[in-house]
């Protein structure tokens, strides 16, 4: 089948230039209706499912990272596996993408070790440990990991959306959390999202409310792994394990296992935590709301997918690294012999920030220590179902103030 | 020639491949052969405990092998595959020429049944091969790296291909006309081997066609049978994929393979990811024919031996008009794989 070319065409043509190298490997898991059996169910969530899927199919890669894409889905569901396999097929190749569907088996004994009464429990063991750790390990033997500088390990549900320059923000945010001066921590790193799209579906029409939200979300929490070694060292890290808060509390609690956990905002949102059905409350994740940038309404889930990068609105700040805690106050208080022994997070503050203390006694100020540079003091003769209040100045300006719990 | 003639062969044409009567080690498994201390040229079979075996002929003390390339040999189809017996070993010869230390390792699917010719290393419901293979070169593809070569032409290339690529370590690859889809070959070929490594999957078939059917087969084994499932950066460390321009598999297997895996054009018939992996398409011989023996030789040699990248290799070699091919006449594989042709 040698194809004849002409005159014209015998001159070589132009030489292409050669693709980077990949330095980043982004894993994306994805687990279709894990312990889900009921076919109704089950129909239901594939047609939200297939919209999700050409979301994660579509993304630009970048130049120098490739985007692994693993489907766990269980045995039991071959017919949904070869629909999912005729996807896949048909959306053509990318040298930067691959998805593949990683075929499990439920337990003959069940999931032991989980509480029955929690649906999230029953209807996804899989998505918890150490089912999470043994499925990652299953799919991805084999895997060079040393290949690449960078991994990181991203989950996203089976009824929600990425626009298809999630992955570029994810690499984005990884790559500014490690230049940022104020993240010196060198191990890995969990980082979370906060700027969200929240999709409201109703019949006709999909709303997309964009926010900055107190929460990051699955499909936008991730880790960062540099150098890394082995499929066996990844295995820990499951993005489902980062914290859906991203505040000071869980950064001290994740700096004890050696990983930083950040904040990221400014990023044009790229997510697309979707409401289904009737139970479209807005009071739903409203709450956690901090910034609303804007409002787009399309005429379906899959029609948001051809939304321009264009048309979302967001932050003109631009991408940024929140270190949770920062300029957030914390007192401590704990009675040991000498009375109420009280500590605060003054450190965290700008040098020649100072603290002052009040003890609160039935809502009345009982005792006060006036500002200093004491970061932990004890107040002498604390009478039972005492507080503290806190309050730290930088120069002649209260920063910052906060109070203790009850002892 | 027709796909489905049985020409397809790793031994290069004219060559018939030695009778060898070495002596036999058998090894109760894998980590028992690896935990020897030293291991003799000859033929060793190596058990999984429960009745089967992979059977591979060792020269040159290839497991002993320090400083020099190590070449592991994969075969392609059998001709006359009812009038032998099983082990298959191939491309002895081709190594003794070239003086590297060599690992013959024969496909155990094709003990499976006294028809099948061809069975792409990929194993069967009773032996995972790919998997026992990996863990036997595993210690030798970490130690010598890049200076492990896995050889091999149309099946036996697409194994040294598919092993090029999950051997962590990253090893070279030399592979003429190789499948890079063991699915997407002649549908009789396929046929047969699912006949007899995964039995049932061709009588349930139904109105599914041998792909989807295969491919389900293959995902349930937890087998692989495709080059295209790997990233890019998953590559060997060196790669020189040779294909004939007038071979079918041009369009079904090479095209896909640069797509998938990135290649840009570098000259007529030359395609590069980097100065590292090349894929080189030339009027070699008609269609799914091998290259001469002498050819195959004298590159295995040049890229095994002689310093430098392999683009710069290639590309003198192309330029000496190595293959003697009118370039012009060269065809783009991506042009024909997207016109459908």
């Amino acid at each position: 089948m040698t194809v004849e070319t002409g005159p014209s065409e015998s001159i070589s043509p132009a030489r292409e230039p050669e693709t980077d190298p990949a330095r980043t490997l982004v894993i994306l898991e994805m687990i279709f209706c894990d312990n889900e059996s009921d076919p109704q169910v089950l129909a239901t969530y594939f047609s939200r499912f297939e919209i999700t899927l050409a979301s994660v199919l579509a993304q630009d890669v970048p130049e120098d990272a490739e985007l692994l894409v693993t489907l766990h889905m269980s045995r039991d569901k071959a017919e949904w596996i070869d629909r999912v396999d005729d996807i896949i097929r048909a959306a053509g190749r990318s040298p930067r993408l691959r998805c593949t569907i990683h075929v499990y088996d439920h337990p003959s004994e069940g999931y032991p070790g989980g509480d029955p009464t929690r649906v999230d429990w029953v209807k996804g063991p899989n998505k918890h440990s150490p089912y999470r750790e043994q499925l990652f390990l299953d799919a991805h033997a084999g895997l060079h990991v040393d290949r690449y500088r960078r991994v990181l390990r991203v989950n996203l549900d089976d009824d929600d959306l990425w626009f298809p320059w999630h992955v570029r923000n994810l690499c984005d945010a990884a790559r500014a959390a490690r230049l940022t001066p104020e993240v010196s921590h060198t191990g890995p790193l969990a980082l979370g999202i906060l700027d969200s799209i929240i999709g409201y579906v109703q019949d006709g029409t999909t709303t997309l409310d964009v926010q900055r939200l107190k929460r990051t979300l699955t499909g936008q929490k991730f880790y960062v792994i540099d150098s890394p070694e082995s499929v066996e060292t990844l295995a820990p890290y499951s993005s489902l394990g980062v914290p859906e808060r991203v505040d000071a509390e869980f950064r001290e609690r994740f700096g004890k296992r050696n990983i930083g956990l950040y904040g990221i905002v400014g990023l044009v949102p790229s997510f697309v935590y979707l409401r289904w059905g009737q139970n479209l409350s807005r009071q739903g994740k409203q709450y956690l709301e901090v910034t609303a940038f804007g409002q787009v309404e399309v005429g379906g889930p899959a029609a948001a997918l051809d939304l321009d990068k264009s048309q979302i609105p967001h932050s003109a700040d631009g991408l940024r690294v929140v270190v949770p805690g920062a300029g957030e106050l914390r007192v401590n208080v704990r009675r040991n012999a000498r009375g109420l022994l009280v500590t605060t997070n003054l450190e965290d503050f700008p040098v020649g920030a100072e603290v002052c203390y009040y003890l609160i006694h039935r809502r009345n100020r009982a005792d006060a220590r006036w500002y200093s540079a004491d970061h932990e003091m004890t107040f002498q003769g604390a009478p039972p179902s005492s507080s503290v209040r806190a309050f730290v100045r930088v120069g002649t300006e209260v920063v910052a103030q906060a109070e203790s719990r009850t002892v | 020639m027709s796909r489905d003639g049985l020409e397809t062969q790793l031994a290069p044409r004219g060559v018939q491949e030695p009778v060898f009567t070495q002596p036999e080690t058998r090894w109760a498994n894998v980590q028992e052969f690896l935990a020897a201390s030293s291991h003799d040229d000859g033929v060793h079979v190596l058990g999984d405990g429960a009745g089967r075996q992979t059977e591979m002929l060792l020269g040159g003390h290839p497991f002993e092998a320090e400083v020099s390339d190590v070449l592991v040999i994969f075969s392609g189809a059998v001709t006359n595959r009812r009038e032998k017996t099983p082990p298959f070993f191939s491309g002895s010869g081709l190594a003794a020429a070239t003086g590297h230390p060599f690992i013959a390792l024969s496909d155990p699917a094709l003990e499976l049944s006294e028809s099948l010719a061809i069975g792409w290393y990929a194993g069967s419901v009773h032996h995972d091969t790919q998997q026992e293979i990996v863990d036997l070169l595993t210690p030798l593809s970490l130690r010598l790296r890049e200076r492990l070569w896995t050889v091999g032409g149309s099946a036996g290339g697409f194994a040294a291909l598919w092993f090029g690529h999950a051997l962590p370590g990253a090893p070279s690859v030399f592979a003429w006309n190789p499948q890079t889809d063991l699915l997407e070959y002649s549908a009789s070929f396929v046929r047969q081997y699912l006949d007899a490594a995964m039995p049932g999957v061709v009588s349930s078939l139904g109105t599914r066609s041998l792909q989807k059917a295969g491919r389900e087969a293959f995902r349930n084994a937890g087998y692989s049978h495709s080059i295209l499932e790997f990233l890019p950066a998953q590559s060997p460390s060196r790669l020189l994929y040779l294909q004939n321009s007038t071979d079918e598999h041009l369009v079904e297997h090479c095209a896909p393979y640069l797509e998938a895996h990135g290649y840009a054009r570098y000259d007529q018939g030359l395609w590069r990811r980097d100065r590292e992996h090349v894929v080189w398409i030339a009027d070699v011989a008609d269609g799914h024919l091998s290259p001469t023996r002498d050819q195959l030789i004298d590159v295995l040699s040049r890229i095994t031996r002689e310093e430098g990248d392999l683009l710069g290799l290639v590309r003198d070699l192309d330029l000496a008009d190595y293959f003697g091919d009118p370039k012009q006449r060269r065809p783009d594989p991506l042009l024909d794989l997207k016109a459908g042709r």
